[in-house]
């Protein structure tokens, strides 16, 4: 811990992005009892009227919704589909990662081939073709979406922390003492592999914010009128010239949120360096 | 194996070089008709699905109204019926129609235009391999005859006094009997019209040029016509802006005020087209007038014209029949006042206390379809209303949601006479009856309306018609303008609410 806070001291960046990051986490869960506006409220004397006019932060949109309100409801779901999606692309990740691994050989390839089809589709297409089968996009077929298309490169760090630490003496121990192989597995090798595995996950959080902006952007993600940040963007993207607030603030979350994640992500990447 | 790299890589480093070049010579192909003082009109349109015009979806009218003629016309100002290749038009009891052909026109293959021509177009909607989209309205043909070959005449199994408004729908362009449609009408359509295909780039480009022997004379204005298929509306608005196209047909509300505030662009309104609010009558919980009643109660024009950007009863309009509220036939039936309680009251009345749920389906990339679906979403939610908004793209929601959700949001336009839009989509029988309407009532209406010819006596039916709607109707009628960007060089633009653009008037200044 006193080693984390003086990597901290000297890495002002990380302070940044760990600020940044706990500001949209208090957003999301008190935000909205701080508004007054709720994000479907329409203000129609007054649409797309400039920051700061009428009461309006950020402005309104063309329906005359308060753009404040909508990004700070629009956390929300996108801090939650991201978490949701980095927690279960890497508890699929590990478990097949390190299935795959521990076992080897035939296991082993038919894990791999499988993740090497999943991992030649772009995660973006991969992710539209299904949401476009599926019809309709909710909070759960997104963040299935998303953590299907994540899986394989979660399975594939995890695979080759796991290849690095089997030869070890403390798993050969193990197995002397005839510990299951899920004994072996999560209780003996995770531990001491949980550092490029944790860097992993979070740099998985970065990219699933992004992905879930972008889906929204292409129009497949969350439905109208959720706040949903890359929709907000795509809606108003018409208007660019004549409201850009409306485009410009919710481009804004997402870029400080991605970064703010990013940054985290290479902290914690150094402090995992630092340990080992 | 030496040689082979060097050389591959050498095409490599010279790709790129010759399509540069070939998209210069293109611009140069460009530069040099404009350096001869060819008048050349650019649009960006959406991208067609079938051309043929029996089967077409309408979506690309600069592309069809242009290359075909109609038997009749109206005029984009006064809505009257004018001639085209029909110079005249009568029947005495709306049963026998003839239609006096006009002389001298031909195709652009050369042949000549006879009332043979017609006769295959309308024989042609009854063709069962064809899926023609006019095949319920022309059942009504028992047969046609060609006494001369300026001269047609046909025989209705039933009175029907606005027949002739059949002629001017967007899928009854003028075939020729000569040409083969069936293999060619995708890939090289040829009409009468104004201006003739001279290459189509299917889902890309239609480039068109003049017809020199157009029938009236003066026109085509342009020599040529450059139409371009653009998926994005931004992207054809961005073209615009950028000068590389003149006019963009169908843009949404937003981008007019996009338009308004930079110069050099003007918006025009050719007409009103309906955005129908459908209300299935047949399934939960529309079954029930009062949940359809309620939800009518909880309107707000106001609100919805200003969602679209528009102002109520000066470019948006609000009714609860299937008619415009610039129809002549329209009943000014007074607005039923927004009332949340009453909306409340009702609910309870039909077992919903709490409120409901209910989805509701629209195209969200069609002009007005997320301002409306949100607004409603907001209006409707006091009385106990909650929407889950289900937007699709347009294909999608037309081929999988339209006609089977009980909650839709459809944009309609192009009948000219309200008959055709009763008979279409409110009979119990009309093929495209999204809302499922089944009431005797509206059917022996929506019959005597067609057949009636006393004028005063039909306005009698259309005034029943519509009291019957508001009371009992499944249709709440948004009216919301056809909007149509232009560079502010194009001069005469029409479009009349046939839909059908008459590109033939238009000019560059």
């Amino acid at each position: 811990m006193k080693t984390m806070f003086l990597l901290l001291k000297r890495n002002p960046l990380a302070v940044l992005g760990i600020v940044i990051l706990f500001i949209w986490i208090f957003a999301a869960f008190f935000g909205p009892s701080f508004l007054s506006y709720t994000y479907t409220e329409m203000d129609m004397d007054h649409q797309m009227s400039l920051p700061g006019e009428y009461n309006h932060l950020l402005g309104t949109d063309a329906l005359g919704r308060d753009v404040f309100a909508r990004i700070i409801y629009g956390s929300r779901s996108i801090l939650t589909v991201a978490l949701m999606t980095s927690l279960f692309s890497s508890i699929a990740g590990i478990l097949i990662g390190f299935t795959s691994g521990y076992f080897g050989g035939l296991i082993d390839m038919i894990f791999l081939r499988i993740m090497d089809i999943v991992m030649a589709i772009p995660p973006l297409v991969l992710a539209m073709v299904v949401l476009g089968i599926l019809g309709d996009s909710t909070i759960f077929s997104l963040t299935l979406i998303v953590s299907i298309a994540y899986t394989p490169a979660t399975a594939r760090v995890a695979r080759g922390a796991l290849l690095s630490c089997k030869g070890n003496e403390y798993v050969d121990a193990a197995r002397i003492r005839n510990e299951s192989h899920f004994f072996i597995m999560f209780v003996e090798i995770l531990p001491n592999t949980i550092g490029p595995v944790i860097v992993e996950i979070t740099a998985r959080f970065a990219y699933s914010i992004m992905m879930i902006a972008s889906l929204g952007f292409l129009g497949v993600g969350l439905q109208p009128p959720t706040p949903d940040w890359g929709m907000m963007v795509i809606e108003n993207k018409s208007i660019i010239k004549t409201a850009s607030w409306t485009v410009l603030y919710p481009s804004l979350a997402i870029a400080s949120l991605v970064i703010a994640v990013s940054l985290f992500s290479d902290f914690v990447s150094k402090v995992m360096i630092h340990e080992k | 194996m030496k040689k082979f790299t060097v050389l591959f890589m050498t095409v490599l480093f010279i790709l790129p070089f010759v399509s540069l070049f070939a998209g210069g010579q293109k611009d140069a192909e460009g530069t040099q008709q404009e350096a001869e003082g060819k008048m050349i009109i650019r649009i960006a349109d959406q991208v067609p699905n079938l051309i043929t015009p029996g089967v077409w979806d309408g979506q690309v009218f600069s592309l069809n109204s242009s290359i075909y003629d109609y038997l009749i016309e109206m005029d984009a100002e006064t809505g009257k019926l004018i001639p085209a290749l029909a110079t005249e038009w009568s029947s005495e009891d709306g049963k026998v129609w003839t239609f006096k052909l006009r002389k001298g026109v031909k195709f652009h293959n050369g042949t000549v235009f006879t009332s043979e021509d017609v006769k295959y177009t309308i024989e042609m909607t009854q063709d069962p391999d064809m899926g023609h989209l006019k095949k319920e309205d022309f059942a009504v043909v028992e047969s046609i005859s060609t006494p001369d070959d300026f001269t047609v005449i046909i025989n209705l199994k039933e009175v029907l006094p606005t027949f002739m408004y059949q002629m001017t729908d967007y899928h009854m362009a003028i075939l020729s009997s000569e040409y083969d449609y069936d293999k060619l009408g995708e890939s090289a359509p040829m009409g009468t019209g104004p201006f003739m295909l001279k290459k189509l780039i299917p889902k890309e480009s239609a480039l068109l040029v003049k017809n020199p022997d157009y029938w009236q004379p003066g026109l085509p204005k342009a020599d040529e016509l450059r139409i371009y298929f653009v998926p994005d509306i931004d992207a054809s608005v961005s073209m615009l802006e950028a000068g590389d196209v003149d006019i963009v047909p169908q843009i949404s509300p937003i981008i007019k005020k996009r338009l308004e505030v930079s110069e050099g662009y003007n918006v025009v309104s050719p007409y009103q087209e309906h955005r129908y609010i459908a209300m299935a009558a047949d399934r939960e919980p529309f079954d029930d007038n009062n949940v359809r009643l309620a939800f009518k109660y909880c309107m707000d024009p106001e609100i919805l014209g200003k969602a679209c950007q528009g102002t109520f009863e000066k470019d948006i309009y609000y009714n609860e029949t299937p008619l415009l509220n610039k129809h002549e036939q329209y009943k000014d039936i007074p607005f039923r006042g927004r009332n949340i309680e009453k909306a409340k009251e009702l609910l309870a009345k039909a077992g919903y206390p709490d409120g409901l749920t209910v989805k509701f389906y629209y195209a969200s990339d069609h002009p007005y379809g997320n301002e409306i679906a949100q607004t409603l979403k907001e209006i409707a939610a006091p009385a106990g209303f909650t929407l889950d908004l289900k937007g699709f793209p347009r294909d999608i929601y037309l081929s999988q949601y339209w006609m089977n959700e009980p909650l839709l949001l459809t944009g309609w336009g192009g009948r000219t006479d309200p008959s055709m839009m009763l008979t279409l989509a409110y009979h119990s029988k009309g093929p495209w009856n999204e809302s499922h309407m089944n009431d005797p009532e509206v059917d022996d209406l929506i019959s005597k309306i067609k057949s009636e010819i006393d004028d005063l006596q039909r306005q009698k039916y259309y005034d029943k018609l519509q009291e019957v709607f508001f009371e009992r109707g499944t249709v709440i009628n948004i009216q919301v303008p056809y909007l149509v960007g232009l560079s502010n060089t194009v001069q005469d633009y029409r479009q009349p609410v046939t839909m059908i653009t008459q590109l033939k008037y238009a000019c560059l200044k």
